[in-house]
């Protein structure tokens, strides 16, 4: 896995595919993400980082231990990021996920979307950190405070997910938010915290 | 033919491997794939119906054919984020 390359990169899908690293094994610099999608059409730049929970209920986070499928999570990835510009007038995408041990306040993923207004841009940030979270390839092995370890496997904790929670759902909905996806799932609570009444596991 | 599966996360851990081979008749699909898995590692059947199938890095129906010399992996639900 190479480290960081920061190429300008525009809008995906009128340019050429440039060489840049998606999975990353160092600190993210969110400042880089931005500038990775820096451009003078934009009049919107919405950032979504995913950081590492030090509780979940009353168990402690020790640390947590990322692994992927590269090749499959870059692809994935980049797709994300294509389907993204097509789905909403994005000046610039980029999604960056850490791998390895990482710490409870580290930074975990980024995504930065510009665009020439905000509510698309808005929109386009959840809509990728969902499907992230649905389908690519990497996965998170919680390393909790009393020593023992476990892999985060979201999909095995119940058997009443929608098709929308399956890798091979091919989400044709609209942007309206997916309650049936795992996100409201209570069963997952040892991997969710309640934020203001909403179930978020970012 | 000859198929070298590649394991991650859980799924890894109880291979003991990072990758594993089957064998799968010419023209097997991934349903196959599947069926060749829960014999070679019965420890898997708990989690077997919420693994997927990739074939070329990409997520497979039961049905997808297996072409000659594919890179196909085991994948257990995903967690990233």
């Amino acid at each position: 896995m190479a480290e960081l390359s920061w190429t300008r990169r525009v809008n995906p899908m009128h340019e050429e595919e440039t060489k840049t690293a998606r999975l990353v094994t160092s600190a993210i610099d969110p400042a880089e993400v931005i500038a990775a999608v820096a451009d003078p059409a934009s009049g919107a730049t919405v950032v979504f980082l995913g950081t590492v929970r030090e509780m979940t209920g009353d168990r402690r986070t020790e640390f947590l231990v990322y692994e992927c499928y590269a090749e499959m999570a870059e692809k994935v990835m980049a797709d994300l990021e294509r389907q993204a510009c097509e789905r909403w007038p994005l000046q610039g995408c980029r999604i960056v996920h850490r791998l390895g041990r990482l710490d409870p306040a580290e930074i975990s993923v980024a995504i930065a979307v510009s665009s020439p207004h905000r509510r698309e841009a808005f929109a386009a940030g959840s809509w990728i950190i969902d499907e992230f979270k649905r389908v690519v390839p990497i996965w998170k092995q919680e390393n909790w405070g009393d020593g023992s370890s476990e892999w985060v496997h979201h999909g095995e904790c119940c058997g009443h997910h929608g098709a929308a929670a399956h890798p091979l759902h091919t989400d044709a909905t609209d942007d309206a938010p997916r309650n049936d996806s795992h996100h409201d799932c209570e069963h997952l609570q040892a991997t969710s915290q309640i934020v203001g009444g909403e179930v978020s596991r970012d | 033919m000859k198929i070298h599966l590649r394991m991650f996360a859980a799924a890894r851990e109880v291979a003991g491997a990072d990758a594993i081979e089957i064998m799968l008749p010419a023209g097997a699909c991934v349903a196959d794939v599947r069926t060749a898995l829960a014999r070679q590692l019965p420890a898997l059947a708990q989690m077997s119906g919420q693994l997927m199938i990739a074939v070329n890095h990409e997520y497979a129906a039961d049905d997808a054919p297996i072409p000659p010399d594919a890179e196909v992996a085991c994948i257990p639900p995903v967690s990233g984020g």
